[in-house]
């Protein structure tokens, strides 16, 4: 059965060709290669395809999906609580959303947040995560506190990335990437005056194999210089030291074991990860 | 289909798992939709959140028909940016030129365009109300035929005519345009 008994007239062969590039990403030129009767009439009709696709392929900011999903899933916990109570009909503004946030952590006893706890990148529930995290970051006062709290969230980006890195999934390493990286960056801005928040991350030049190295000094040698606690060093800076060589090692461990792109991002990554660290205990030091 | 209507069926007791995976199946595709026909990605993202809230609201008045779930929130959507344009009446409303017309031999097959979503949109608005719906469904939300008809409530056959045709006047309102 040729082509054209297939698709039976050009509206179906263009049909099959938008298909093709709206969903499954072809490309004009690969459309046109497999139909070349047609491809005089396809290409301009193609091409406006393609571009109009491009054009209409955005999506919403970020953080505004963080914040609107959390609005949208204490909606629905009051919904469950209180069907009848037609709250959402007031008008909705950030502020009340960070009250509607505490009110549904009280109400449910957490159970969005417990749920979201294990959520990676680019699952339904990892909005509500992060949103959490920004509760509870909003709610930590103390400099050294929130030093201490950040640190917790870069592990939690690292376990999140080399979760998402066994299982092979490149594009949420990315996107957790610059998590981390606006976390580092939330970090330093824990420090008045910090220079480093603008600044792109350093590259690596090069990485260890820590998989092959002995315990002990070579190990802790293998990790970049400021990671090395110090006489006199403040508890602050100690805790922070000692998590950044934990995540180091773990994240190093991980890009010895792939190739590829992953270990393209993996190294990315790494040199976010060491910026921010490097920056913070600057910081934390000064 | 069966999955979705069981998805459906617990969101409609407030099941958070179930509301929460409906939201993120379909969050993106209402807000490029939205996006796409006005133009506007801040408003887009207000508008998209009303949506969901708008479905919320009515989700225990919803009744199960045998096409996606998706149908219902782009109905949704389509009052609402129905709405808001109609509020918003500076919005210009200009017509297709009739005397753009495509000459045989395909005079603009080698016209580099470059369309910003703005752009797409004011395109968009030069086409009939189904031609704009069946692009806006098919560009934003990377639907295949079957659900864009589902969703429009037309045979697939039709849906194609319509879209070549939509196509077809998209390409010479974005030529014209580009020329301008």
């Amino acid at each position: 059965m040729n082509k054209e008994e297939i698709y039976g007239n050009f509206e179906s062969v263009f049909e099959k060709c938008m298909e093709d590039i709206v969903c499954h990403d072809r490309s004009v030129r690969d459309c046109l290669a497999a139909y070349p009767d047609y491809a005089g009439d396809l290409e301009p009709l193609l091409a406006t395809v393609a571009v109009s696709r491009k054009a209409a392929g955005i999506s919403p900011r970020e953080d505004y999906k963080a914040r609107a999903r959390y609005e949208f899933y204490s909606a629905v916990a009051q919904m469950r609580e209180k069907p009848k109570t037609p709250w959402f009909k007031r008008s909705i503004g950030w502020v009340q959303v960070g009250i509607s946030a505490v009110v549904a952590l009280m109400i449910t006893g957490g159970g969005v947040i417990a749920a979201s706890g294990s959520s990676l990148p680019g699952q339904p529930l990892y909005g509500v995560k992060v949103f959490a995290e920004q509760i509870q970051v909003g709610l930590t006062f103390s400099e050294d506190a929130r030093t201490q709290l950040y640190a917790n969230l870069a592990d939690r980006r690292v376990d999140e990335i080399i979760t998402l890195a066994t299982a092979g999934d490149v594009e949420p390493v990315m996107q957790a990437n610059e998590r981390l990286s606006s976390n580092f960056a939330e970090m330093a801005g824990t420090y008045s005056g910090f220079p480093g928040t603008q600044q792109p991350p350093a590259l690596v030049d090069s990485f260890v194999d820590v998989a092959s190295a002995p315990e002990g000094e070579k190990i802790r040698a293998s990790v970049p210089e400021s990671f090395v606690i110090e006489d006199g060093d403040s508890d602050t800076v100690t805790g922070l030291k000692n998590k950044a060589v934990a995540g180091y090692l773990a994240i190093v461990q991980n890009m010895n074991d792939t190739t590829g792109v992953m270990k393209a991002a993996l190294e990315e990554t790494l040199a976010v990860y060491v910026q921010g660290y490097e920056n913070a205990i600057k910081m934390a030091l000064e | 289909m069966h999955s979705d209507q069981n998805l459906v069926d617990r969101a409609k007791q407030y099941d958070q798992e179930a509301f929460a995976q409906l939201y993120e199946e379909n969050f993106d595709k209402i807000y490029r939709y939205i996006a796409l026909k006005i133009g506007n990605q801040m408003e887009a993202e207000d508008l998209t959140q009303q949506v969901f809230m708008k479905a919320l609201k009515s989700i225990s008045s919803y009744k199960w028909k045998e096409v996606p779930f998706s149908a219902w929130l782009y109905k949704i959507a389509h009052n609402q940016v129905v709405d808001y344009l109609r509020k918003k009446t500076r919005q210009p409303t200009t017509e297709l030129n009739e005397d753009i017309t495509v000459a045989e031999d395909n005079p603009y097959k080698n016209v580099e365009l470059k369309v910003e979503l703005e752009q797409l949109a004011r395109a968009l608005k030069k086409l009939t109300p189904l031609q704009q719906e069946v692009l806006a469904l098919r560009f934003s939300c990377e639907m295949p035929i079957a659900q864009v008809a589902g969703v429009m409530g037309k045979n697939e056959g039709a849906i194609k005519a319509l879209q070549h045709s939509a196509v077809q006047a998209l390409r010479r309102i974005m030529v014209v345009n580009a020329g301008e």
